[in-house]
């Protein structure tokens, strides 16, 4: 098995988080993305009816949206971790935390004008590029885990026996993105102003249902 | 302590000021309780105390403590001074062990580990935490929880404790455990209380300045008898809230006593009558028969039989842990049970967080759509409970009695026949538990059944027609509120236990005249 | 033995398995691989008592012996082909070492995980980083808390009628997450008033670092480093093609052999009840 690559995958999350921690401290910064950490686990167990048709990803995404690509990352890569308190810990979960930690990532990016929350199009495209990083990126786990070297033919093989699995994380992601984005939105919208995100000019402008 | 010069306050988004003109002392090592009802800006004014709490808002006026303007108080100084305690015991923790949550404050403080030890393990031994301290804290209950929050702030060594009504969500034990600490704590380390609460109850007592206030105006400050003479004076709903031995007091025309003793005596020489309610019931529309439930091993619910008629509210009472949660949970069918339940009509369940309720993010929105189809019945029950104007707001912006209202149209737009109700007037103050007991009565005339439990004696004593307590797994002692409470010798209302042995004992003060 | 691993110190406790995962990870020889084997899934018996648990172990092993033949064509002794494909001894013996190797790295993360607590992540890395840290222990704090909200809003909403299972789980949520943000207010704000991010955080924890937590690391270190020397003199290399080539096992085999064992089985060499000699 190789090892080098999981100890790699592994310490590679560390620059993020050191980077996290030299930021100035906010408070609401924290606890918001604990608290979506903690509803991205629960969502797993919510759907349990459901499997393989789960939220994850999507909620990594709106997170990363919503809060900026750092904490896109944090979510994903600490969902994967602590999830896998329940659903068992392995090997895998180095690779799951940096899967999830870069979707959340890129998502912060791919949303700097506020480009995916406001094209479905978009939604679109990044779920399905998002069901396919992750299938492709667990492979590569796989792979790595049934043999001593990295085999194309093996990668390839096990990309094509995970190829409807692959398809249902992506009918998923873009079904949730649709669903959940302008739903979490505009309940994270009235979250931003009640945390106090907002300044106070900007409060004036805002339009959330204030008895 | 602190001194409020001309406070006022509105928030970012509001139209009306929450707090007007607000002058107010409040003198070192002394217990100010502030009172009023709900939305009267006791929240508000409390907040005002701790700089880091501050509401986002137009702010005019001063607050001064120790004599220097609290804003300019070192951050690190107000950290640890002034220790503030939020309403709902599970919300505000922060952390996942007890034992972690109580060190929270001080490893933000930066102190180095042995001394923090230190402080752990002696807060731990005070407040009596050796059973639960490595526990998840979630896992406790709402009296554990909240006596743990106060822990974690009194390991700072706080000078300055701020209570924002600590005790209204928990149950009368924990209730009790807690005001005792309280008392314990400033008695011993001569801790300056301020606390706010809508229950007066066992609080009044302990205060030395009582402050209430009304629209975020301060209506009255004084002595507690000072006070309690000022309202004696007029009318004012906030007179409901009082202790029952204040309320038989003033039914009776004497001065503001607590002593239970000297109420006695002057009562047993009034001559009086009581008031009692007409009582029409049916036929029997649910019969619970050899009912058997347990959590495992813990039997919880052994031979329950009990007999519900046609517009009747039952009230079950008990203290924590008695399996009152459990019968209803068998009742609406959300767990294993044996033994027969034979009801023909439909039963809704209404637990004990309204929140479990609120879909969306609209209060109108979220009627509709429970209740679609059903408009004409849905804006009655609107007028009934009082929501009109509350239509537009966010679920979560009303507050714990609106909730509550809102919640109860939500399940009777489900066309039930029988109201299962798990704790309804838990965190409610009582003009707002009394108006939610008006509108059940109100409701039980279109032949609505109601069936409840709680710990609420006061509720039950006045709006139920017949009540039983849990005991062993089975409901004893079923009798109508008149005879249950006088027959109940410690279990029972205060007014019960001041005229237990007279002629005519009564159970609450409002079911009295005097002649 | 249960005791000896709840004891021990978070440092101790993460360099015993990091060591056993490391070995049985770059574990080249069937040898050690085997003793690897039977001792991991001592250790796992000894926790589950349960004989169908090792099902899905099995299978992964299987999985990898009857696969990897289909890729590999290396190998000189040819058992039979399929189509075209010839499928060979070493290939099959290959994949069934490559499948021990890892059902025991499986085994090892499942005992693992039932003693390396979320406490221990953060006592090991909370002071490196204290925000994450915190964050971890919220998240893992407010866990239990959604789930039991989750299972009442679930129950709650059963009885006002059917819906789809994706249409309720949407639903609970939706509503779910209108709850956990609303709640988070009063954390955020008891966060603000006990001083959170005002100086630089202090760690505390409940463990504590003694003589006997510097004795059994040090025996965790000594073990590895005998280990290792073995490995790499000895066992770092091992080839199953083109033929499999068996060196009759002396007696140095057996020292190392033991020696294998007694680091993974070091915890039942626990000084169980009588921990308090100094």
């Amino acid at each position: 098995m190789n090892i080098i690559l999981l100890i790699m995958a592994g310490i590679s999350c560390v620059p993020y988080y050191l980077k996290y921690e030299k930021r100035k401290p906010q408070t609401r910064e924290n606890v918001v993305i604990s608290v979506m950490i903690a509803l991205t686990v629960v969502s797993r167990m919510i759907f349990a009816a459901t499997p393989g048709f789960k939220p994850v990803t999507a909620m990594v995404i709106i997170c990363g949206m919503a809060f900026g690509k750092e904490s896109g990352f944090l979510c994903g890569s600490l969902s994967a971790l602590i999830s896998n308190f329940f659903f068992g810990q392995g090997p895998w979960t180095t690779f799951q935390m940096i899967a999830w930690g870069v979707i959340g990532w890129l998502s912060g990016i791919w949303n700097c004008h506020r480009f995916l929350e406001r094209h479905r199009m978009m939604q679109t495209i990044f779920g399905i590029f998002a069901g396919i990083f992750f299938s492709m990126f667990m492979d590569i786990w796989t792979v790595l885990a049934a043999g001593d070297r990295f085999q194309w033919i093996r990668y390839i093989a096990v990309l094509g026996t995970s190829f409807p699995v692959t398809v249902e994380y992506c009918i998923s992601n873009v079904i949730f993105l649709w669903i959940l984005t302008p739903v979490l939105l505009k309940k994270l919208h009235r979250v931003k102003y009640k945390y106090g995100f907002y300044k106070e000019s900007e409060i004036q402008n805002l339009t959330i249902n204030q008895n | 302590m602190f001194q409020i010069k001309k406070l006022s306050f509105q928030y970012a988004l509001s139209t009306v000021p929450a707090l007007r003109n607000v002058t107010l002392e409040i003198p070192e090592e002394s217990f100010t309780l502030v009172a009023g009802l709900s939305g009267s800006g006791k929240t508000t004014l409390l907040r005002h105390l701790k700089k880091e709490l501050f509401p986002q808002g137009k702010r005019e006026g001063e607050i001064f403590y120790r004599g220097s303007s609290i804003e300019d108080l070192k951050p690190e100084n107000s950290v640890s001074e002034i220790a503030y305690l939020f309403q709902n015991p599970a919300h505000q923790i922060v952390m996942d062990t007890v034992w972690h949550e109580i060190a929270f404050g001080l490893e933000n403080m930066g102190m180095p580990y042995e001394q923090m030890k230190r402080n752990v393990a002696e807060i731990v031994n005070y407040f009596d935490l050796q059973d639960i301290y490595d526990c998840d804290i979630q896992k406790l209950s709402g009296g554990q929880q909240q006596m743990v929050n106060l822990a974690a702030l009194m390991a700072m060594h706080p000078k300055v404790l701020i209570l924002d009504e600590p005790a209204a969500q928990l149950d009368p034990i924990g209730r009790k455990n807690f005001l005792s600490m309280i008392e314990k704590l400033q008695k011993e380390f001569q801790i300056t209380v301020v606390m706010a609460a809508h229950n007066l109850e066992d609080v009044m007592e302990m205060a030395d300045q009582c402050v209430f206030m009304k629209h975020g105006e301060i209506q009255t400050v004084g002595t507690v008898k000072e006070t309690i003479s000022y309202f004696y004076q007029q009318e004012d709903v906030i007179k409901e809230t009082f202790p029952q031995a204040i309320r038989l007091s003033e039914t009776f025309g004497m001065k503001p006593i607590f002593s239970m003793g000297e109420i006695r005596n002057v009562i047993s020489n009034c001559s009086y009558e009581l008031v009692s309610q007409k009582r029409d019931s049916g036929q029997t529309v649910l019969k619970v028969s050899h009912l058997y439930a347990d959590y495992g091993k813990k039997k919880v619910l052994d031979n329950l039989s009990l007999c519900l008629k046609k517009q009747e509210m039952f009230a079950v009472v008990g203290a924590n842990g008695s399996g009152k949660t459990t019968f209803l949970k068998c009742l609406a069918g959300q767990m294993q049970y044996d033994g027969k339940i034979k009801c023909r009509k439909k039963m809704v369940y209404l637990p004990q967080d309204p929140t479990v309720l609120f879909v969306k993010d609209r209060l109108e929105d979220d009627l509709q759509e429970a209740g679609n189809g059903q408009e004409a019945w849905m804006e009655s029950l609107i007028d009934l409970c009082d929501l009109r104007e509350k239509l537009d707001s966010h679920p979560y912006d009303l507050s714990g009695g609106q909730q509550q209202m809102a919640a109860l149209i939500k399940v009777l737009l489900a066309k039930p026949d029988i109201l299962l109700l798990d704790e309804p007037t838990k965190g409610l103050d009582r003009i707002h538990s009394r108006k939610f007991g008006k509108v059940l009565r109100k409701l039980l005339k279109d032949g609505l059944s109601v069936l409840f439990v709680s710990h609420d004696l006061e509720f039950a004593a006045e709006f139920a027609d017949r009540t039983g307590m849990m005991f062993d797994g089975r409901i004893e002692g079923i009798d109508v509120p008149e005879m249950f409470f006088v027959k109940n010798y410690f279990y029972t209302t205060t007014s019960a236990k001041i005229t237990r042995d007279m002629e005519q004992p009564i159970i609450l003060p409002e079911k009295v005249r005097c002649l | 033995m249960k005791k000896a691993l709840k004891r021990m110190h978070p440092l101790g406790l993460l360099l015993y398995f990091a060591g056993i995962f490391l070995f049985s990870m770059w574990s080249r020889h069937p040898w050690m691989t085997g003793v690897q084997s039977i001792c991991l899934c001592i250790l796992y018996f000894y926790h589950e008592n349960s004989l169908r648990r090792i099902f899905p172990f099995l299978g992964v092993v299987f999985i990898a012996a009857i696969t990897n033949p289909l890729f590999v064509q290396r190998g000189i002794t040819i058992l039979f082909y399929i189509g075209s494909l010839p499928v060979t001894l070493e290939a099959l013996l290959y994949g069934l070492h490559y499948g021990c190797l890892l059902m025991n790295v499986l085994l090892l993360f499942s005992v693992f995980q039932r003693y390396f607590r979320c406490e221990h992540w953060i006592y090991l890395f909370g002071s490196t980083f204290p925000k994450l840290g915190v964050m971890f222990s919220m998240a893992v704090g407010l866990l239990p808390k959604y789930k039991k909200q989750a299972k009442l809003m679930i129950d709650t909403q059963k009885q006002f009628g059917k819906e789809s299972p994706i249409r309720r789980a949407m639903k609970i949520f939706s509503m779910e997450t209108t709850w956990a943000f609303e709640t988070s207010m009063d954390q955020l704000d008891s966060m603000n008033a006990r001083g959170y991010g005002l100086k630089k955080r202090t760690h505390f924890h409940l463990f504590q670092f003694e003589r006997k937590d510097a004795l059994c690391i040090l025996e965790v270190l000594v073990l590895c480093l005998i280990n290792g020397y073995g490995y790499i003199k000895l066992y770092s290399k091992f080839y199953f093609y083109p033929m499999i080539l068996w060196n009759p096992m002396g007696i140095r085999d057996v020292v190392f052999m033991i020696f294998m064992a007694m680091q993974i089985l070091l915890p039942f060499f626990g000084r169980e009840g009588s921990y308090v000699s100094d």
